[in-house]
Order: C-alpha cells, then sequence, then structure tokens
C-alpha cells in the first residue's frame, strides 16, 4: 500500500515535473513567483501571528520558548527567503511556523482535540501535496509539538487564562485568523495545483493546435511541392482546389481557375490531349459514375505523356468530390523506351555480329548465346541454354576443351583453338578468346569464338602457292637466291644452296655473303649490291665459280631490287643462268672456227704450193725437152742423157708429189678405229720398216723399252715413228756416229716423247718452219717437205702437239711430241 | 757498160730451173756472170758477203737479181724485204721470177719494192723468149748508173 502510494507520489510528481518541464518559461516563472509570494505573505502574517499570540498571552511560563521560536522563525524566514530552497521548503516553512500559531493557539483555547485532528491532518496535506519526506517531516514535527505542548500544557507551563473570551481575544481572531489564512492558503494551493492542471491542459491544446496547424501547412507544402498535379473537386462540380503544379502543367492562368469552374478549365486542358474526344469522354464518364475511380494515360498534342488518378474524397460515407492526380511521365515513358531501344540496339548488335558469342556461367554452362552460335551452330538457343559449353566442341576434342575451359574459369587461359562442331557433325576451325565478367551480376566468362574457316583456306591456299612458287623456283635450272636490304640471305634455292655447299636452306637463310663466301668473294658481291639496293639499278654480270665438284661453272645472270608494298627497296632478288655449257659451246665454235680457219689457210696453201710445186717439175720437162730438142738438132749428143734424167727425175718428183698430196689428205680424217697401243712397240716397228735407210746411213736406234701406252689410229702413230726416224736419218750430215734415241721424258701435264738425233740440227729460227707443207731448209735433200708436215697432222690428229728442240747446225735435233694417255 | 761483165744473181732452189736461167741466158748470151744460190738465206749471205761468201770477190755486187719465192730457210719475200730495207742494196733491180701466179705473192712482191714480177712459162719456147727477152731488156736496153 505504503508502496503503492510511494509509486503514486512519485509518479505524480515526475508527471508534474514533466509538465512544469514541459511548460514554457514564462508560465513556470509566473507559477514560482505566485507561490513564493504566497509563502513569503504567509510568512509575514505569521510572524505578525506569533507576535501578537505571545503578546496576548496569558502567561508563559516556559519563557525558553521565545528565544526558540525567534530562532525557529529566523530559520524558517531563512528557508523562506533564501531563492535557491526547494519549493517545497519554502512552502513548508511558512505552513509550518503557522501550524505551530495554530497549536499554540488551540492549546491555550483548551481545544487540545482540534489540535490533534490537525497535527494528524496537516502531515496527511503534506503528504498528498508534497512527497513522503515532506509528509514524514511534518509529522514528525507535529508529533514533537504535540509532544512539547502537551507537556507545556500538563505541567502547567501554559496555561489559558480563565474566562477569557477567546472570541474577542486578540489571540484567539489571530489564530482564528491563521487557520482561515492556512485554509485559505490551502485552497491557494489547490487553486495553484488546479491552475497548473488548467495550465497544462491549455497548454495541451494549444500543442494541440499547433500541431494541426503544422500538419496543415506540412500537407500544404507537400501538396504544393508534389510533381504531381492535383486538382479536387466537389460534387456539385466546383474546384475545391487545386496545387501549382496542376496550373504549371497545363499552363492553366490563374484566373480561369479563379472562377472555381471546373468545366473551363476541363475544356482548356482536353484542347491540349491528342484526343481530346475520348479524354472528355473519359472524363464525362466519370463524373457519371460517381463511384468509379480511374487510372489512365494520356498523350499531349506536345508529347508529353500524363498519367491520371481519379479518386473519390469521402467523408465518412458520403462522397463529397473527386480529387485528380496528374502526373507526367514522359521521362519516365523515355527512359523506358530508351531502354528498351538500348537492350534492342544490344540485341541486334550482339545477334549481327559475325562471331560466336557465348555466355557462361561460373560453372562453364551456357547462359546466353547470339544468333551467329545457333545460325552457325544449327541448333535453337533452347538446345543450348544451360548446356556445359563443352557440347560445342567435337567429342574426341572434349577433354582438351575441358581442361582449356577449366583454366579459363581459372583465369589461367584466355584462348582456346578447339574447334567447334555443328549440330551435323561439321567442324568449324575457331579461335576463342575469354573475358572474364558479370551476367546478371554474376561472375560470367564472355567467349568471342571467331569462325576462321575462310582464314584457314586462305593459309593452305597461301601455303599451297609458296610450296608451288617453292617447287618452281626450286626446279629452275638456274640459281636464285633473295637477300634482305642487309644483304641477309631470306631465299635460297636448290642450285643455289648446291653452289654455296650446303644442304639445306636453313644452313644459309639470315646469313650475310660474309659468314658464307670468303671475305675477297664477300667484298665483291656486296660491292655489286650496293647500287642495288641503294638505288634501285639492275645488276648484269657474267661470272664464274667452282663448285664443289671442283668443275668450273660459268653463270650469266641479273640482281634486281624487289619493292615492299609502299614501294621501297625491301631487298633484291638475283637469278643466274648455268652458261658453262654455252661458254663450252662458243670455246667449241671458236676452236673450229679457228681449226676451220687453219684448215683454210692450209687449204689455201695447198692449193698455192701444189699449184707452184706442181708446175715446178712440169717446167722442168717441158724445158728440157726443148733442150733436149735443141741438143738433137745442134748435134751436141752429150747433152742428151743429161737432159733426160733431170726430166725423169722431174717425172719422179711429181709422182711423188702427188702421192704424198694424197697421203697427207688422208691423215686429217682417222679411218683406223683408235686403240691402245705400246708406243715402244710401236717404235720398234717403224725403225723395221725404215731399216733400208737406216741401214745406210748406219744409224744406230736406240728405243727406250717403258714407253706408255697410248690410244689412237695404230698405223698413223706408226708413220710418226717412221717418218721422224726417217728424217733423222736423211739429216745425220756428215756425222761419223749417227744414233737416233726414242724415249720418253715427264713433261708438264703428260709424258713428252722424243726422238733425238745428232745430226745437222736445225737453227732456231727455222724450227717451226720445218712442220710446214713442203718446207725444205735444204733445197738439195731428198722428199718434198711434206714428210714432217704429215706427222704433225697426225700428232695433232690425236690431240697431241709436236715441236723440235735443237740447239743449232751440227748440234742434232730433238723431236718431241705429246700424245693423250690411254685411260 | 761494154766490157764489163754483167752480174746476175740467182736466187733459185730448183737445181733443173736454175739450170734452165743459166742455159737460155748463154744462149742468147746476153750474162756475163750469173751466181747461183740455193736459198734465201745464201742469197742474203752473198750480198752481204757472209760465211762461204765472206772472201773477196766471192760475191761482187749484182747489176740485177732473180728472185724465186718459194725458197729453203727464207723465203723470196723475205730476202725482198731484206734488200729493199738496205739502202745500199735497194737499188739493184730484184725480178722476180716464179712459178707462182698467185694474187696475194704478186701483190706482196710489189708492196715490198720488187722491180719486176715474172711467172715461168710451163711453155720452153715462151720460157726461152721470156729469158732473152728479160735478159736484154734487163742487161741491154736498161741503163743503169753503174
Amino acid at each position: 500500500m505504503q508502496k503503492t502510494n510511494d509509486d503514486l507520489s512519485t509518479h505524480l510528481k515526475q508527471e508534474w515535473n514533466k509538465r512544469l518541464a514541459s511548460l514554457p518559461p514564462d508560465i513556470r516563472i509566473w507559477r514560482q513567483q505566485l507561490a513564493y509570494g504566497i509563502s513569503r505573505a504567509a510568512f509575514i502574517f505569521s510572524v505578525i501571528a506569533l507576535i501578537s499570540g505571545f503578546y496576548y498571552a496569558h502567561s508563559i511560563e516556559a519563557v525558553w520558548l521565545i528565544p526558540f521560536y525567534i530562532i525557529l522563525v529566523a530559520l524558517l524566514g531563512l528557508v523562506t527567503f533564501i531563492p535557491q530552497a526547494s519549493y517545497t521548503l519554502r512552502a513548508l516553512g511558512p505552513l509550518i511556523l503557522i501550524y505551530i500559531m495554530v497549536c499554540l493557539d488551540m492549546f491555550e483555547a483548551g481545544r487540545t482535540g482540534s489540535a490533534r485532528v490537525l497535527l494528524v491532518a496537516l502531515p496527511v496535506l503534506s503528504l498528498l501535496f508534497f512527497d513522503l519526506r515532506a509528509g514524514i517531516l511534518t509529522l514528525g514535527f507535529s508529533l514533537l509539538t504535540l509532544a512539547v505542548f502537551g507537556w507545556l500544557y500538563t505541567t502547567g507551563q501554559l496555561s489559558v487564562v480563565p474566562g477569557v473570551d477567546t472570541s474577542t481575544n486578540p489571540t484567539i481572531w489571530l489564530s482564528n485568523s491563521t487557520l482561515f489564512t492556512l485554509i485559505a492558503v490551502l485552497l491557494l494551493v489547490s487553486a495553484d495545483y488546479l491552475i497548473k492542471r488548467l495550465i497544462i491542459a491549455m497548454r495541451k491544446l494549444a500543442l494541440n493546435v499547433e500541431a494541426n496547424e503544422k500538419l496543415l501547412s506540412l500537407q500544404q507544402t507537400v501538396f504544393d511541392a508534389t510533381v504531381d498535379g492535383i486538382l479536387a473537386v466537389d460534387h456539385t462540380g466546383s474546384i475545391t482546389t487545386f496545387n501549382r503544379r496542376f496550373l504549371e502543367m497545363w499552363a492553366i492562368p490563374e484566373e480561369m481557375v479563379a472562377g472555381r469552374s471546373n468545366a473551363a478549365s476541363l475544356a482548356f486542358v482536353a484542347e491540349q490531349v491528342e484526343n481530346s474526344e475520348g479524354f472528355v469522354a473519359r472524363v464525362r464518364e466519370l463524373y457519371a459514375h460517381p463511384q468509379e475511380e480511374g487510372d489512365d494515360i494520356f498523350t499531349l498534342k506536345d508529347g508529353r505523356i500524363f498519367e491520371r488518378y481519379s479518386r473519390l474524397q469521402r467523408l465518412g460515407d458520403e462522397i463529397v468530390g473527386r480529387v485528380w492526380v496528374f502526373r507526367d511521365i514522359t521521362a519516365e515513358k523515355r527512359a523506358a523506351e530508351t531502354l528498351r531501344q538500348s537492350q534492342r540496339n544490344f540485341d541486334l548488335f550482339f545477334n549481327t555480329i559475325d562471331d560466336l558469342l557465348f555466355v557462361l556461367d561460373d560453372q562453364g554452362n551456357i547462359i546466353h548465346v547470339n544468333q551467329t552460335v545457333c545460325r552457325k551452330l544449327g541448333c535453337t538457343e533452347a538446345e543450348l541454354i544451360g548446356q556445359p559449353v563443352l557440347v560445342v566442341h567435337p567429342p574426341e576434342r572434349q577433354a582438351e576443351a575441358a581442361r582449356i575451359v577449366a583454366a579459363m574459369l581459372a583465369g589461367e587461359a584466355e584462348f582456346c583453338p578447339v574447334p567447334v562442331i555443328t549440330k551435323d557433325g561439321r567442324q568449324i576451325p575457331v579461335e576463342t578468346r575469354v573475358i572474364v565478367g558479370e551476367w546478371d551480376g554474376r561472375p560470367a566468362l564472355f567467349g568471342v569464338t571467331r569462325d576462321i574457316s575462310q582464314l584457314k583456306l586462305s593459309e593452305e591456299t597461301l601455303a599451297r602457292e609458296r610450296n608451288l612458287l617453292r617447287a618452281v623456283v626450286d626446279t629452275l635450272p638456274d640459281i636464285i637466291f633473295a637477300k634482305d636490304r642487309n644483304g641477309r640471305k631470306i631465299l635460297s634455292n636448290r642450285n643455289d644452296q648446291w653452289v654455296m655447299g650446303v644442304s639445306s636452306e636453313a644452313e644459309v637463310v639470315g646469313k650475310t655473303d660474309w659468314e658464307v663466301y670468303p671475305a675477297e668473294l664477300a667484298a665483291k658481291y656486296t660491292a655489286e649490291e650496293q647500287p642495288v639496293l641503294a638505288e634501285g639499278r639492275t645488276f648484269e654480270s657474267e661470272g664464274s665459280f667452282v663448285d664443289p665438284l671442283g668443275q668450273l661453272h660459268w653463270v650469266f645472270g641479273s640482281k634486281r631490287p624487289f619493292r615492299n608494298h609502299a614501294g621501297e627497296i625491301a631487298g633484291l632478288v638475283g637469278i643466274y643462268h648455268d652458261i658453262t655449257q654455252l661458254k663450252q659451246a662458243a670455246a667449241e665454235r671458236e676452236a673450229l672456227i679457228a681449226d676451220l680457219e687453219a684448215k683454210n689457210a692450209e687449204l689455201e696453201r695447198f692449193t698455192y704450193t701444189v699449184s707452184h710445186d706442181l708446175k715446178s717439175p712440169l717446167i722442168t720437162i717441158k724445158g728440157f725437152l726443148g733442150f733436149l730438142e735443141q741438143d738433137v738438132v745442134r748435134g751436141h749428143l752429150d747433152q742428151v742423157n743429161h737432159d733426160i734424167a733431170l726430166i725423169a727425175d722431174a717425172a719422179d718428183k711429181m709422182q711423188q708429189l702427188l702421192d704424198e698430196l694424197l697421203e697427207l689428205s688422208r691423215i686429217g680424217r682417222l679411218v683406223n678405229p683408235p686403240q691402245t697401243v705400246s708406243l715402244t712397240e710401236l717404235a720398234h716397228e717403224a725403225a723395221g720398216l725404215v731399216a733400208g735407210q737406216l741401214m745406210t746411213r748406219g744409224v744406230q736406234v736406240d728405243i727406250a723399252p717403258d714407253m706408255p701406252p697410248v690410244t689412237g689410229d695404230r698405223p698413223r702413230l706408226r708413220e710418226v715413228f717412221e717418218n721422224l726416224l726417217s728424217n733423222a736419218a736423211k739429216f745425220m750430215g756428215d756425222q761419223p756416229h749417227p744414233r737416233v734415241e726414242i724415249g720418253v721424258q715427264h713433261g708438264e701435264t703428260s709424258p713428252v716423247i722424243y726422238v733425238r738425233d745428232n745430226g745437222i740440227g736445225i737453227e732456231p729460227q727455222y724450227q717451226e718452219k720445218v712442220f710446214g707443207l713442203f718446207e725444205k731448209l735444204d733445197a738439195v735433200s731428198e722428199g718434198t717437205g711434206i714428210g714432217l708436215a704429215i706427222v704433225k697432222r697426225i700428232v695433232e690428229t690425236h690431240g697431241g702437239q709436236i715441236w723440235v728442240e735443237s740447239e743449232g747446225q751440227g748440234r742434232g735435233s730433238t723431236f718431241c711430241f705429246t700424245l693423250p694417255q690411254s685411260s | 757498160m761494154i766490157g764489163e761483165p754483167l752480174i746476175v744473181l740467182l736466187v733459185e732452189d730448183n737445181p733443173a730451173h736454175a739450170e734452165m736461167v743459166i742455159r737460155s741466158f748463154q744462149e742468147h748470151r746476153v750474162a756475163n756472170k750469173i751466181y747461183h744460190v740455193l736459198d734465201g738465206e745464201a742469197a742474203l749471205d752473198f750480198l752481204y758477203h757472209r760465211r762461204q761468201f765472206s772472201g773477196p770477190d766471192v760475191s761482187p755486187r749484182p747489176h740485177i737479181i732473180l728472185l724465186d719465192l718459194r725458197l729453203p730457210k727464207i723465203s723470196g719475200l723475205q730476202v725482198l724485204q731484206e734488200i729493199k730495207k738496205d739502202e745500199n742494196l735497194l737499188s739493184i733491180p730484184v725480178i722476180i721470177l716464179t712459178t707462182s701466179e698467185a694474187e696475194r705473192d704478186l701483190a706482196m712482191a710489189y708492196e715490198n719494192h720488187t722491180n719486176s714480177y715474172l711467172v715461168k712459162p710451163i711453155d720452153f719456147a715462151k720460157f726461152s723468149q721470156l729469158i732473152n727477152d728479160l735478159g736484154l731488156y734487163w742487161l741491154a736496153w736498161n741503163r743503169q748508173p753503174w
């Protein structure tokens, strides 16, 4: 119970304080000053009452009471007037004083019962108006006062004057007044309380009004600030209210709505709408069916799009009007349209791209593909979505593709060369690049797969053409190479490789001549190529080289620049044709011409000689026939024999000449098949044939046994020895020990066969002449001067050479000749 | 001129021909003294008095030279060249007497300043007549400063 009271009191106090606190400061001050005023008035009034009480007291035995009172009054006064003192203390001060006064008065008047009631009532009041502490304090004080006064009274220290009319006694009056005052104070306090309550109630009301105003202003602000145009119309069709936005949206002049006529504004508004009739009809329809609410969208002539909400305004159950809300949704509509367009653009673009575009989730499953995928693979989007991306790869390569996809998902690979497969099993070579990204807010892989069929085809075509060209270049019998601007080889065909003695192009490609050829050759080539590379000139040249087999080759060709796409010189191409055979043919032709010329000259000389030398014996014959006739006529018979002998000699000479000319004409061609013969054997045979001639002169013949075998026309070769031996025998002169030596010595290129005699010798100036046709050094010697010409002819026909060595007259001669060795 | 022997140098490799010339000269009594050599080398030796002709009066300066073209060792043309190169010898008339009718020989001979070019006729009568006329012309009619 106590607790409840306490709680109640606390609650009250808190409530009070709260309310106090919620009061405006001016009200609080006013109330405080009122309370202070009352308490101070009560105090002053109590002091006066106390002084008068004591003044009128019959006797005051207990004089100590006086200072006690004075001290009490001073304390209370102090409490009352100290501004810092709590409200309770200040209120309690005068209350206690008045209370003491009343008690004193009551005891004086002998109304102890009333005093006791009062003493009990006071703490109750105190408790009621203040708090528990004030109650206990007041109760304690009441008990003390009761005890003190009771004790004073019973001990007679305080006595009431008998016979004194208390009704006239100013003390009584005063104490009665004090009681009234107390009641008044209590009333005041009660009034104060009530006033306070009243103030609070009023304040509350004021607060409510304020809140309502705030709310209204808020509503108005919202009403005006809203982006929607709002028009409220009552059930009669007049405009109740509208906001500024409404006017702005429709550009309605203010005077038009000032009249509160909805019809005017409706007409004005309808003018601006594209479908005015429909708009007006709809409005009419809504008005015709007051229960209906509706949302519409309509387009204005200026392109804006409005949304219209129509709502009924109700008051309780009664419909009091209609609210029209207009919202400009142009931007939204446009944004939506833009978004849609953008989506369409994206789709169009996404699907138009000729690459296959895949969107994969982080598990490698297909989320999205473009139309190209469907088109190229021949399947529908639905067939692919949700499938692992591996399904687009050929089954036999799916393991490889899976590895790559895993690496891609891990961000370790971004390239996949595995081909894709169409629904009907055809493989398309592709190159796939992958980019990690996001799709619908989740990590995804974007695969861009490019169909490289054409590229492959181009590559294949290119490769085929390159190979074809390569084959052509390699098949050509020429030496073909190309170099870049720095002189590095970039192409070398088989022949070029062969010439350089390498077995593959790789061995020379990238190398300069300095790395391949000896320095002087490289320097020569570099010098040749400089103007080709620098000025674009063509360099033509003929040259020779020795191939790896040691064979000399002649080549003719040129080096020309080649240009890049921009027309700049990028390098040079060299093509050299092997003209060795041509050269050989030319050499052969020249040799043939020389031979022919020589033959011609010989023929000329032959003709000349024949005409001369054949004529000579004729002249002799004719001449001496003439002399013979004269001799006979003149009888000079001794001359006859001489003349006849000369005639016979001439005739013989002529026959010999004819025979030898025939012989000479034959040896120009080899009539017998070539065979390998031993020169030693041949020499012996020849010596046998001219044995008579040799023996006549007593010539000793030494033939070396080790002469090499040769291949040729055996009878002709024998003739060589025969002629030389005969010649040697003929020109022995007066040599007492004629001797001929046949042997072989080593010459510069081939063995030299010699026939050496110790005869008359030949002076150096005539050594060449002896081989000439009909050339004789000795006019009177035997022979026609044809023998050595025949020997020369035979040796040369066999491909050899012949010459004579002699230190001069009387020093002997050595005829030397070479013959090709028998292989 | 009368009383002074006329000297002829005959360069002829064919002894039979030489004899024919000599006998023809004798027949017509035009030449007093004929010196016969067999080849070109001997002819030059004679003119320069060399080798076997080195002795005094062995090789007098000839009044005319009869020169065959085809000769052993040194040809007639070479001999002609040598003679016409030599200031002392170039004034000696050189008469080519040959069997060759070749144009080249003829041209070469005149190029080398031959004084005359005669082809030996096959016919004896003509041969004889030629030698006779030759003797008359060169040794009788033709005047020489010496």
